[in-house]
């Protein structure tokens, strides 16, 4: 069984079948990378049993195409600030500013008269996709960080400057969350379980399995397992939020 | 008496050979090792620069792999300017560490602390960079400027890092000097500071060089203890304070999501870090060989 598509939801998807194949080694399954879209194609085509999305579908063919979403993990995206950054709220679209190097002054949105140091992943990373894709757009296009955001290459670097720094700000994902940093309240809304399920938290972008038509057996027993306590666990450690009710 | 005594040297001999060849055997390996790696790394990354173009790798100032920039000017000269910064604080550093042990020192301190200087290699360089951070970026945050992950961060690490490599090749080039060089330059009324400065050093110049060019080739490899506190964003720093990005970063930080081109530009900054290094690891043996 093959699955493909978006780079982001393939470690989670790799970590997932991994643990599965432990229970099932006679079961072969391959995770692949390639894109939502390539994901979305591979399965119209039938090249794919199961595809990967980190995006709602959208284009017209592949609403007409027959395929069934399965949600399976909301990805969000929490905007984290020293602890003593007396900032408590931005917008989406001071975040992108602030990270456009448009804003370089705390005190432009509300606090300090210090000048803002942007944390960010590096390129590749899930979470840097997501933020790319939420936060760094406009008009629909995307828009380029600022060159000098210092890059760390796991959410602990990022959650360990920002603890450290003043002026800094990053964003991690929902797992990396701890009172070593403060979390901003986007446009207002505490970023929460609940309040990323509901969609009322804007910085949340859902992880999808697609399928055409109905699930065989053997595929529908995978998705079982993706929904099940073990692969909630899996999520987690992963920093995403399981869509199980 | 002559058989049984040819006999066993005969055997002797046979095993000696076995014994040579095993060990001619190990000796290829690590070599066929290096081949390997290097037809590995050219083969995965070659074809990148040659897509994108030599100028434009080399050349470009845009580094967003995901989305079809591959340009590693940036890097080049972040490597550079924190190598150049290391040299600037461990050479003359090291100089005047080995020139007091070879020098000036009790034959019992040198005893004691060359061994010392030289455990500063052990140390893991995650260490370093972990001291960097916890210590190091925020003074220099709280009392320079800036982030604190620094161009300047970078080479006051790597410049200590390098200290054990410098120190010790230069002591030993020191230690070499013939002793009549010295009794000369004293007997003809110089100082011992001038012997040490005008006739010592000078006479161990290459080794001090090839010190200096490994150390160089050390500061230039370092990954991990910069990657800590140099900030790794990637831009041509203009200041000591801008945050940089070595080309050995790069590689490290970017490697674990890198697929297609995006891998293949990694593998290509690793044929450009293998070049600059591969130069340099030629100029210090040519320099030993001139000794």
């Amino acid at each position: 069984m093959v699955i493909a598509g978006s780079t982001s939801v393939q470690p989670l998807m790799e970590k997932i079948v991994d643990r599965y194949r432990k229970m099932h080694p006679e079961l072969k399954i391959n995770v692949e990378g390639g894109g939502s879209s390539a994901g979305i194609m591979a399965v119209i085509t039938g090249t794919a049993r199961l595809g990967m999305s980190s995006r709602q579908l959208k284009m017209q063919d592949e609403k007409e195409s027959s395929l069934t979403p399965i949600t399976i993990a909301y990805d969000a995206i929490i905007m984290v600030v020293h602890v003593d950054n007396p900032v408590n709220v931005l917008s989406r679209e001071q975040v992108r500013d602030l990270f456009a190097g448009r804003l370089t002054s705390w005190k432009q949105v509300g606090g300090h008269d210090r000048e803002v140091h942007l944390i960010i992943r590096e390129e590749g990373s899930g979470t840097r996709s997501a933020f790319d894709d939420l936060v760094m757009v406009e008009n629909k296009k995307p828009v380029d960080i600022h060159p000098f955001a210092l890059v760390q290459d796991s959410m602990g670097g990022v959650r360990e400057v920002v603890k450290n720094d003043p002026d800094a700000i990053g964003f991690i994902s929902m797992g990396g969350i701890n009172s070593d940093i403060k979390v901003i309240r986007l446009n207002g809304v505490e970023p929460s379980f609940a309040s990323i399920k509901n969609h009322q938290y804007e910085l949340v972008r859902p992880f999808l399995l697609l399928t055409r038509g109905a699930l065989d057996p053997v595929a529908q027993r995978l998705v079982d397992y993706v929904f099940s306590a073990d692969g909630e666990r899996i999520m987690q450690e992963e920093g995403c939020v399981s869509a199980r009710k | 008496m002559s058989v049984p005594e040819n006999k066993p040297s005969n055997s002797l001999s046979r095993r000696e050979e076995r014994i040579r060849r095993i060990l001619q055997l190990m000796a290829l390996s690590s070599v066929s090792v290096l081949a390997l790696i290097i037809v590995f790394v050219f083969r995965e990354g070659l074809p990148l620069i040659y897509n994108k173009g030599f100028a434009a790798f080399l050349g470009g100032q845009r580094w967003a792999p995901t989305r079809g920039s591959f340009g590693i000017f940036p890097m080049i000269v972040g490597t550079i300017e924190v190598t150049l910064g290391a040299l600037l604080i461990g050479v003359p550093l090291s100089l005047l560490v080995s020139l007091y042990l070879s020098e000036f020192a009790d034959r019992k301190v040198r005893t004691v602390m060359k061994p010392l200087i030289e455990l500063l290699a052990a140390v893991p360089s995650v260490v370093y960079g972990f001291i960097g951070v916890i210590l190091l970026v925020p003074l220099v945050r709280n009392y320079v400027g800036g982030t604190g992950f620094s161009v300047l961060s970078a080479s006051i690490i790597l410049g200590i890092m390098i200290l054990p490599t410098i120190i010790s090749i230069s002591l030993d080039a020191l230690r070499a000097v013939p002793q009549n060089y010295r009794e000369g330059s004293l007997a003809l009324g110089a100082t011992s500071w001038q012997t040490a400065v005008r006739v010592v050093l000078p006479a161990a110049r290459s080794g001090i060089i090839t010190a200096v060019i490994l150390g160089m080739g050390r500061a230039m490899g370092e990954t991990m203890a910069v990657i800590m506190v140099a900030g790794n964003a990637v831009v041509v720093p203009t200041s000591a304070l801008h945050p940089c990005r070595t080309l050995t970063s790069n590689i490290a930080i970017e490697m674990a999501y890198a697929s297609g081109a995006h891998q293949q530009a990694l593998f290509a900054t690793g044929v450009v870090l293998f070049v600059m290094i591969f130069c340099l690891n030629i100029s210090a043996t040519l320099f030993v060989r001139r000794k």
